[in-house]
């Protein structure tokens, strides 16, 4: 049995069995030092943050209302719209 | 459900955070599992630390709440410093035979991890697959720009469907 620290405060207990089979699928097949070197010279600069996921906006070009984003449905990006207007004055309370 | 998939999580989530510390020399990154007491609070502070540079709109504590808890999935963060600068959200589809990553994103320009974020989150899922004996890792939605690179770097990708916007890029894993 082996004791895993999942998240600060959280453990987890893998059988044996298990623990072994872990180490022998990463002594099989787990990218190199160099490897992930080269892959880290080829990530595009584009490449600023997001790498997977699926966009869920409701339609393409909708804006999202209070903050007037609109969300591209090809992308999942997010163009502000307007930010170049001065912010309106909220009435105080 | 999966009886087991704490145990192949974390038995993965190990094996991933004794490669980064040893293979690739980062001890100063690790991956914290999200789970329920912490999933509200280390979604705001990775969103927070994206600041207006953030890209995407969607919510991290709203795919974990929607979709990681209660099934078969996980949610990780790669924290650096005390920070989550990256999140991932996979799931696991044993009668698919396979298991798909969904969302990546790590914070933009992040210093410290750049590189390394994909190729973590691969060498991750890959080692849920087996340890389920799962034969496939699948990479859904990329980003159209990243498409070639993963190809590029993850031998044997192939795109589905072949011709058109790429839904997912499949991998063949083994032992």
């Amino acid at each position: 049995m082996k004791r895993v620290r999942v998240a600060p405060g959280k453990f987890v207990v893998v059988s044996q069995g298990m623990a072994d089979k872990a180490a022998r699928v990463f002594a099989s097949g787990a990218f190199t030092r160099d490897q992930v070197r080269e892959m880290a010279a080829a990530e595009p600069k584009s490449a600023s943050g997001v790498f997977l996921g699926k966009s869920t906006a409701k339609r393409a070009g909708a804006l999202s209302g209070k903050n007037g984003t609109l969300v591209r449905q090809s992308t999942g990006h997010v163009v502000v719209a307007g930010a170049d207007r001065a912010p309106t004055k909220r009435k105080a309370a | 459900m999966l009886t087991n998939k704490n145990e192949v999580l974390a038995a993965a989530l190990d094996q991933t955070n004794t490669w980064l510390a040893q293979t690739l020399g980062r001890p100063d990154l690790q991956l914290q599992l999200i789970s329920q007491p912490i999933a509200r609070a280390a979604a705001m502070r990775f969103e927070r630390g994206g600041g207006p540079r953030r890209k995407v709109h969607w919510n991290w504590e709203e795919i974990f709440f929607s979709r990681v808890r209660h099934q078969d999935a996980w949610m990780y963060a790669m924290v650096r410093a005390g920070r989550p600068r990256a999140m991932c959200y996979g799931r696991i589809q044993v009668k698919g035979g396979h298991v798909s990553l969904e969302y990546l994103e790590r914070t933009p320009y992040a210093r410290g991890i750049r590189g390394v974020t994909a190729p973590t989150a691969f060498q991750f899922a890959r080692a849920v697959a087996l340890l389920l004996d799962l034969r496939e890792v699948r990479l859904n939605e990329p980003f159209p720009c990243l498409v070639r690179y993963y190809e590029r770097v993850l031998e044997g990708a192939i795109r589905h469907p072949a011709v058109g916007p790429v839904k997912y890029l499949s991998v063949k894993v083994a032992l």
